[in-house]
């Protein structure tokens, strides 16, 4: 580049000032969590450096239900999908409030299973690889971007104290998120998937065990909700009126932000919040409610709650009917883009009202899902941890 | 008297498998050379949260590492803020499409620089290819040598050579009438 331009370019640059002390000590934290978590968290990984490869990574996912722990046990019974059916799929009468609010019907009309050992396997996209005109390394660079994927799966013991054991399977074999990728690999040459994404199974542990209580740790470490509720009876709080549930959750968003992850400082009704806080806490409070939809010992009166908190937020937007990766019927929903951490589909079953996958879309590319997450393609009650269901 | 000597990226990185808590030093040494680049790129708000990330992904990457011919982590920790900004940015032209706010191009959505000192610098910038914008920032803002540019893009330092030579005649086409037309606003 000539001198005038690069000196140009150097004096525009020096007048970008150094992050200021809270900026570094914000993002100092993060980094401090991702240390103490080390190794029980599983962290998004992309294998987009040049040295990169796979990754560990993404939530987790329980849906359903368990016996009894604390004061509300969860269930996993059919509910009156009809009104679900109509609610979410049928007539230019439906939408995103209305489909949620059926969904919350069915969900707090479930009952408690027997007492047991809940299992549960799911399956999660462990591994995202791209692959486009700029990416590296070199012989990966096409002018056809595609992705390619790795799947994996996870089982699930839960016991009703809280105690419990999840195990990791290996990858699965490469595969593309959506028919665009396909096309686009084909455009690119069909290049063989296995050499451009070989299998990365040193990533770990793949085993872990809970003692009593422990399994909250696992199961609402997302976004740190774990360390913002009560220890040992985390729900014990949790307000199950739709309306003041929304403002103990927002308070709780605020809570992980500013005094968790050292955002901020700024007051609890955000008044002196910057406005990246406020998009944060936002956001935060989107992914409280998807962990505790999933977190298998909220109580029926909890779910609905839920349901009826996400229905009054505006901008969500009804997919209506289709199915997810594993062939099952399903009711989809677009949370608003503040609300989400780029995972914004979400997927329900009609019959129990239990998240059973979780996407993004694939927009400007093509209308269909990217999912990530699926979850209890296997599931049900066993006598003890190790165990899985005969059928 | 002996003097001890700094440890380099490299072996505190390795230290770091053992010992998470000594990655504290890679981020200490390029957290704000990484933040005023993204801050410069995509403004502070964004910069802030990809900074962050960078640094909680290349800590949880840091079995990963190779040193190269160097022994700084600069490039590698680029790489990782370049690649988050480019899947930024994917998933922001998503959102938006998706939100019906864009008709036509979604590409068009955003400046690829931000840079509100220097409208003319930056309309310069955006009329480049991305490939030739990257390598020339990665250059005067990442302050990275050529083949470090190379390890962060994944070419060869030709290709990067050439890229700037390519950027360097586009930028002198562009800025040189805005350069005219600020001397005859002075006279």
């Amino acid at each position: 580049v000539s001198a005038d331009a690069l000196e140009r370019l150097r004096e525009a640059h020096d007048a970008v000032p150094a992050p200021d002390a809270a900026t570094v000590t914000a993002a100092r934290a993060r980094l401090d969590a991702a240390i103490a978590a080390r190794p029980a968290r599983r962290l998004p990984v992309r294998r987009v450096l040049l040295l990169a490869a796979p990754l560990a990574a993404a939530a987790v996912a329980v849906v359903a239900l368990l016996p009894g722990r604390g004061a509300g046990p969860a269930h996993v019974t059919y509910g009156p999908a009809p009104a679900v059916a109509s609610a979410c799929v049928a007539g230019p009468s439906a939408s995103a409030g209305s489909c949620l609010q059926a969904l919350g019907a069915v969900a707090g009309a479930q009952r408690p299973l027997a007492d047991g050992v809940w299992y549960q396997r799911n399956h999660w996209l462990h591994a995202l690889a791209h692959y486009g005109p700029h990416d590296v390394p070199p012989d990966h660079k096409t002018k056809h971007p595609f992705d390619v994927v790795r799947w994996t799966s996870e089982e699930l013991w839960l016991a009703p104290d809280g105690s419990g054991k999840l195990a990791y399977g290996n990858d699965e074999p490469p595969v593309f998120p959506t028919s665009a990728d396909r096309r686009a690999w084909r455009r690119s040459g069909s290049p063989d998937l296995v050499r451009l994404m070989p299998p990365a199974n040193n990533w770990g542990p793949k085993v872990t065990r809970f003692e009593a209580d422990e399994a909250d740790s696992w199961l609402l470490g997302s976004g740190e909700l774990y360390r913002a509720l009560p220890k040992g009876h985390p729900l014990a709080d949790m307000p199950r009126d739709p309306r003041r549930l929304r403002g103990y959750l927002m308070h709780v968003a605020w809570y992980q932000r500013t005094k968790i992850s050292g955002e901020g400082p700024c007051a609890a009704d955000l008044h002196d919040c910057s406005a990246a806080t406020r998009r944060n806490i936002r956001s935060m409070f989107g992914s409280d409610i998807v962990t505790l939809l999933r977190y298998p010992y909220s109580p029926p009166a909890l779910r609905r709650a839920l349901f009826a908190v996400m229905s009054g937020v505006p901008g969500a937007r009804l997919l209506g009917p289709l199915r997810d990766p594993s062939g099952r019927r399903a009711v989809a929903i677009e949370v608003p883009p503040d609300l989400d951490d780029g995972d914004g589909i979400l997927a329900f079953d009609p019959k129990r009202a239990t998240l059973i996958a979780i996407g993004a879309g694939d927009m400007p590319r093509s209308s269909e899902i990217r999912w990530g997450e699926v979850f209890a393609v296997a599931s049900g009650v066993v006598d003890k941890v190790g165990e899985r269901p005969r059928r | 008297m002996a003097m001890e000597r700094e440890l380099t990226d490299a072996e505190v990185i390795a230290r770091s498998v053992d010992d998470p808590g000594a990655f504290r030093v890679v981020f200490d040494r390029h957290f704000a050379a990484v933040h005023r680049y993204l801050h410069h790129r995509l403004g502070p708000d964004a910069a802030d949260d990809l900074a962050a990330e960078t640094f909680v992904r290349a800590f949880a990457a840091r079995e990963r590492f190779r040193a190269g011919e160097c022994d700084t982590a600069r490039a590698w920790v680029f790489a990782i803020a370049t690649n988050l900004m480019r899947d930024e940015a994917r998933r922001g032209r998503r959102r938006v499409v998706a939100l019906g706010r864009l008709a036509a191009e979604p590409s068009a959505a955003q400046p690829a620089v931000r840079d509100a000192t220097d409208p003319a610098l930056a309309a310069a910038l955006d009329a480049l290819r991305e490939e030739e914008r990257e390598a020339v920032l990665l250059l005067a803002w990442g302050e990275l040598s050529y083949e470090e540019i190379a390890r962060v893009t994944g070419v060869r330092p030709g290709t990067v050579r050439s890229r700037l030579n390519r950027a360097r005649a586009r930028l002198q086409e562009a800025l040189a009438p805005a350069v005219l037309e600020e001397i005859a606003c002075e006279r």
